[in-house]
């Protein structure tokens, strides 16, 4: 992966002052924004209604859920836009956009969704802006105090937003590196070992445990360890399967690898591990002949 | 056939004196084959895991085959992790299944 060029705006180290700095948003800034709360209270209906009306805009179907669920994401949304005008400069305030953000990642909210949304919402209410003052010198300097605020508000929903999908995928792969690994007994003797998902070395550590347990348990004297369902195998993982296989025959039972891949094979070659060492047999049929071969001998 | 059962707890110096009266009683017996019964072990470190290779080494010096039976799991695993994996010493799960084994070679 890319190293991270600039650090981001989450959390604020030095106070949310210095989020308000990344924008050059002023105090001045702020009081502007805060005048224009009225007006963005009249129209935002109107501009949610419309945005959504439009000719080739949104077509409704990055939004997850039931009937219901629109109403529940036009309504957040509502709040959301109005929340940029009371904004209150407090860590309040800096949670609401983190709370915006996990709830666009929650409701499948697309962060292109939330920025047309958001741009088209600022832009109109920039027109009212021009088409209501007596003085286009200050409405030009009140549509930039807003467009400012308006980035950083979206920066973060945006900051929150990614954090948010970047936990859900952690948990998901934490999920999938959890999932139990059982230890079949196809006949006396011969246990099958499906192996499914990731293995890092704390998995691989479980389930060389478990597979050991089973031997001790059920008298086996083969096992055939499946590797079909192993994503990616890399040296680690190698290592982990090598040592794996090594245990099992120091409990006096031999093993048998199936299951590797084109990919994992040429992975594999490249990384200088040769057949030796993991007693491979191809797919799981032969695998399991093989194992009963060896039952025999 | 010379039976070895190893006791829970073994000293370095027990480790030692084991070697020297396993190759004593392999060449006073004359005995062709040896079963190392390590199922009573369950704490193992890395001088007693090199012992027992040394073991298994010495006594095929000795012109007699020797198994290794009834090695536990976590004792596996902790051999692995330490680096040894005895690999030319057949090993069994247990005494009957070790006796099988040196029998088929014989």
């Amino acid at each position: 992966m890319n190293e991270v060029i600039s650090s981001t705006i989450l959390p604020p180290e030095k106070g949310l002052q210095e989020v308000w700095g990344w924008f050059d948003v002023s105090q001045d800034d702020r009081a502007r924004v805060s005048k224009l709360l009225p007006l963005a209270e009249q129209n935002i209906e109107a501009i949610l209604q419309d945005f959504y009306a439009r000719e080739g805009g949104y077509d409704r179907r990055g939004v997850r859920g039931h009937a219901s669920g629109m109403q529940v994401v036009m309504e957040e949304q509502r709040r959301h836009l109005l929340e940029l005008y009371d904004a209150g400069l407090d860590q309040k305030y800096f949670d609401g956009r983190m709370l915006a953000g996990i709830f666009n990642e929650a409701h499948g909210v697309s962060p292109s969704l939330y920025l047309s949304l958001y741009t088209y919402s600022i832009n109109r209410i920039c027109d009212l802006i021009q088409n209501e003052t007596n003085e286009p010198a200050e409405a030009l300097e009140t549509q930039r105090a807003l467009r400012k605020m308006a980035a950083c508000h979206q920066a973060i929903t945006i900051e929150a937003f990614s954090a948010a999908r970047t936990e859900a995928i952690e948990q998901r792969e934490r999920q999938m590196s959890e999932l139990p690994t059982p230890a079949l007994r196809l006949q006396e003797g011969l246990l099958l070992v499906p192996v499914v998902g990731v293995l890092d070395s704390h998995r691989s550590r479980l389930l060389t445990m478990q597979i050991l347990d089973a031997i001790r348990d059920q008298d086996a004297r083969v096992v055939v360890l499946d590797i079909t369902g192993v994503a990616a195998v890399d040296s680690m993982v190698a290592n982990h399967l090598i040592q794996t296989m090594t245990a099992t025959r120091l409990m006096g039972a031999q093993s048998v690898l199936t299951g590797i891949s084109a990919e994992v094979a040429q992975a594999l070659v490249k990384i200088g591990v040769t057949g030796d060492a993991l007693n491979p047999a191809g797919d799981l049929e032969r695998g399991v002949a093989t194992a009963r071969r060896l039952l025999e001998r | 056939m010379l039976i070895v059962a190893v006791q829970e707890e073994l000293s370095d110096s027990d480790m030692q004196e084991m070697q020297h009266r396993i190759l004593t009683e392999v060449s006073r017996r004359a005995a062709s084959k040896v079963i190392l019964d390590v199922s009573l072990l369950d704490v193992i470190d890395s001088f007693s895991t090199r012992m027992l290779s040394d073991i298994a080494a010495s006594v095929s010096l000795r012109g007699a085959r020797i198994a290794i039976v009834g090695i536990r799991p976590e004792i596996a695993m902790a051999m692995v992790l330490l680096g040894l994996n005895l690999e030319s010493v057949p090993t069994a799960l247990n005494l009957d299944h070790g006796m099988e084994i040196l029998r088929d070679r014989s």
